[in-house]
């Protein structure tokens, strides 16, 4: 296993470098001139010609690419952003933990009621409840986020003014974007799970729980969830890796100073520095959320379990064979 | 199935109509009976600024409301006279028509207790210069001619004769920062973020990066005691949510609001809507260099085909006013077009026609309009577009992104472009016909060649400080614009804010920012 995650984390050196090459070739391409952005529209040719010299942009594309990966790798450095001169990782990491939390808060929203709904609608399948779960969840999957979240200021605070319309300083203040984000996610993960339970259910082991006298909730959670829940498991991890770069319409509306947020003005101001250093901190998470997934479904699924193992043995085995 | 989606839909039209009603809950709660401290504004602000100090970045309006709270300047202005006030100089003296001497007050402390004095001055003025961000406020000063006198006298020096000079110097983009405070923070890059060098009324508290900017009272503030405790700018992207939250009571102020959304809360006796009239200009340079926009008969025909009241009520609604020259009706320079010469900003579609019969292209052609996208703007070249289909000519609408744009205007690639200048100074919109600057040096224009004689008045104009001789010549240089129609003129944007209704003492500052420096409660 360990040797699995070893290899896993470094199979992210070539994905990171990857996805650099593919937004440096982006960002050169991509017509703008960030000098602007820099010195003003009103500046001097002279004043934008020395800044271009001083940002090394007159430079070939494969020497900028050359330095810029050089200044990573050896000292970390992603820059500093054209917008506010500052060190791009620094107002990355600043930003980061409040998406993620954001992200990680809305998703365990979504999941807690999102699975009983797909239970529910699973083993009441046809019933009205299984057609009011799923009609709402298609509701959730389908409404506008912009629009519900607007919706929902209006209701919650404006009218009622029972939660603050904007910033995250206190505990009501996570209310809104969190349900905006997890509605959306929770009919995702409804019909997710509903879809995934109902093959189960149907499957012989299921028949026999029954048939050996087991409780009905014994055999719904324990042998029917816990089988369904590699596709749920999977679902939840594309979820996360894409909110962590996607919640920017929450980040907008209630003032939530995310990374999403963060990069959107970065590409409008063609801040590639920015733009590239969100990129590259989105890749290793998302990354290292699917390697996260990836050892769940072996925690979850004792067959994945056992077949590392197995492969384990025979690369010892063959190793034992071999001196 | 059926009954059940008829149910959950029900349901959700009734929690929309909840949202949308107008109605506040019968039984107050906390929330809705605590009412925001009296001594806490809270403003909603469009994005989070890229620097609280001046010197470290181009000029970037998200700056703007924030500078002039943590700066002062040599002068204030004074929006509703168009006049300048006494700040940190208490007199002035234009010696001659390049160098003005300044009289500082002796009691003006940055925020971290460092005295300010001529040579921080001079500090903000060299450091302005040879930052090369900020050309368009400090290219004009000759710092080899500016001179500390003493401790308390500075000579500043333009590079030419500059009447319009104090424009620029009341703005923030000139705001005093001392050298001292500056060098104890550790170098003027510490500025960006947690600035301590300023010497406004109010002093830097915290940054929520991309989540607000909190400001405190300034203690010893030189002018008085400025009446809010703190001051919050609370980053709110979406027009949308600003507005929600000036009606939730979450923020006091919103700044920049969505026109179309003011109508919906312009009603309540809770809010103000303040609307200042501003130099902005709305204007569409046509490329004299392309061949079409070459034949002055094709420009004049196109400026008769627009209805500009129509064009400024569509697109501004009553946050905008009718303009009918190449400067704004409040420019220090605007001259009325009289019947000396023929102004084509009218509408007079037989006109138009006929003088496109006239030009080289009788049968109509097509052009790219490009804009950066905003709500005016598309406004404004969609009805452009429209308009210009009565003569057969079909314009093409192309928004582009900001840094695309400026790139294009400032190498001539375009057809038309729409722009607003927000520069007072009318010298700063009249370099755009200045046919002897290109493109590139302009930053943009049309290109149009004026010939010697017009060049010749524009010098003179440049030279010229006695006010009245000046604005004599400025009207003489409008008339040959109004009549060649480079550009054509759209209309003046206002600038608009929505408050809560007992806010008072804002105003604007001369480059058209909302400056809420003296902002108090009635």
């Amino acid at each position: 296993m360990l040797r699995y995650i070893v290899k896993r984390l470094l199979w992210m050196i070539p994905v990171v470098i990857g996805v650099l090459c593919i937004v440096f070739v982006l960002s050169v391409v991509t017509p703008g001139d960030p000098v602007t952005t820099l010195v003003g529209a009103d500046a001097s040719a002279e004043a934008k010609e020395a800044m271009r010299e001083k940002l090394g942009l007159n430079d070939p594309v494969y020497v900028r690419f050359a330095n810029y990966v050089i200044k990573i790798v050896t000292k970390g450095d992603l820059g500093n952003s054209y917008t506010s001169n500052q060190p791009v990782k620094t107002e990355i990491l600043d930003r980061f933990p409040v998406t993620l939390k954001l992200t990680i808060a809305s998703v365990i929203v979504a999941l807690l009621l999102s699975v009983p709904l797909g239970i529910i609608s699973a083993v009441k399948r046809y019933s009205w409840i299984d057609n009011l779960s799923m009609a709402l969840s298609l509701i959730g999957v389908s409404i506008p986020q912009f629009w519900f979240a607007l919706l929902t200021l209006l209701l919650f605070a404006v009218n009622l003014r029972w939660l603050p319309a904007s910033g995250i300083s206190s505990v009501k203040g996570w209310v809104l974007p969190v349900l905006m984000i997890g509605v959306g996610n929770m009919g995702n993960f409804a019909r997710t799970t509903r879809a995934s339970m109902l093959e189960v259910i149907q499957q012989d082991y299921i028949r026999t729980a029954r048939a050996k006298g087991q409780k009905e909730a014994t055999v719904i959670i324990k042998h029917g969830l816990r089988n369904a829940l590699i596709p749920i498991v999977a679902n939840v991890g594309n979820v996360v890796g894409i909110s962590l770069g996607g919640a920017v319409i929450a980040e907008n509306i209630f003032s939530v100073a995310g990374v999403g947020k963060y990069m959107l003005d970065a590409i409008n101001s063609r801040d590639w520095p920015a733009v590239q250093g969100g990129i590259i901190l989105l890749a290793i998470a998302f990354s290292i959320i699917m390697l996260i997934m990836d050892l769940l479904y072996a925690a979850i699924d004792p067959r994945l379990k056992s077949e590392f193992r197995a492969r384990g043995r025979k690369k010892a085995g063959r190793k034992l064979q071999v001196a | 199935m059926k009954k059940i989606l008829a149910i959950v839909l029900a349901a959700i039209l009734l929690l929309a109509t909840a949202a949308c009603s107008n109605q506040t809950a019968s039984t107050p709660t906390p929330a809705a009976s605590a009412k925001p401290a009296a001594q806490k504004l809270t403003v909603a602000h469009k994005g989070n600024p890229t620097s609280l100090n001046h010197l470290t970045v181009s000029n970037v309006s998200v700056n703007g409301p924030l500078g002039h709270l943590l700066y002062d300047t040599l002068v204030n202005y004074d929006s509703e006279t168009d006049s300048f006030k006494p700040s940190i100089a208490t007199k002035w003296e234009q010696i001659d028509s390049t160098h003005v001497k300044f009289t500082l007050r002796n009691d003006v402390k940055a925020h971290d207790g460092s005295p300010i004095k001529a040579s921080d001055v001079l500090y903000t003025v060299t450091t302005g210069v040879n930052s090369g961000k900020l050309d368009n406020y400090y290219a004009r000063f000759k710092l080899e001619d500016c001179k500390v006198v003493d401790d308390y006298t500075i000579i500043l020096a333009t590079k030419t004769p500059d009447p319009y000079l104090f424009y620029t110097i009341a703005n923030n983009a000139m705001g005093i920062v001392s050298e001292a405070a500056v060098k104890k923070a550790g170098g003027l890059d510490s500025q960006t973020q947690k600035p301590s060098s300023g010497t406004g009324p109010y002093k830097f508290v915290s940054w929520d990066q991309g989540a607000k900017v909190v400001l405190a009272r300034n203690e010893n503030y030189w002018g008085g005691k400025p009446f809010f405790d703190t001051i919050e700018f609370r980053i709110i992207t979406d027009a949308s949510a600003r507005m929600i939250n000036l009606e939730s009571g979450d923020v006091n102020i919103v700044l920049d609001p969505d026109l179309n959304q003011i109508k919906t809360i312009a009603s309540n006796k809770k809010f103000q809507v303040q609307n200042f009239k501003t130099k902005n200009l709305n204007m569409a340079f046509f490329n004299t260099t392309k061949d079409i926009f070459s034949d002055v008969k094709v420009r004049q025909a196109i400026a008769l085909a627009l209805d500009y009241s129509q064009n400024a009520k569509v697109s501004m609604g009553e946050y905008g006013y009718v303009t009918d020259s190449v400067l704004a009706n409040l420019s220090p320079a605007y001259a009325k077009p009289d019947s000396s010469y023929t102004n084509y900003y009218h509408y007079d579609l037989a006109a138009a026609k006929k003088l496109l019969a006239e030009s080289k292209y009788p049968n109509g052609f097509s052009f790219t309009l490009k804009y950066m996208e905003n709500a005016i703007f598309t406004s404004l070249a969609q009805l452009i577009q429209n308009q210009l289909n009565q003569l057969n000519i079909k314009v093409t609408l192309q928004p582009t992104a900001s840094t695309v744009f400026y790139n294009d205007a400032a190498s001539g690639n375009f057809d038309m472009y729409l722009a607003a200048p927000s520069n007072p100074d009318p010298f700063a919109t009249l370099i755009f016909f200045d046919g002897r600057l290109t493109f590139k040096s302009a930053n943009g224009g049309s290109g149009w060649k004026g010939g010697d004689q017009f060049y010749a008045l524009l010098d003179k104009a440049k030279a010229t400080m006695d006010d009245k001789a000046r604005n004599e010549i400025m009207k003489q240089l409008q008339a040959t614009i109004n009549s060649n129609v480079p550009a054509l003129t759209l209309g003046s944007q206002n600038r608009v804010l929505v408050a809560d209704a007992n806010l008072t003492g804002i105003s604007l500052t001369p480059f058209a920012d909302i400056n809420l420096s003296k902002a108090s409660r009635k």
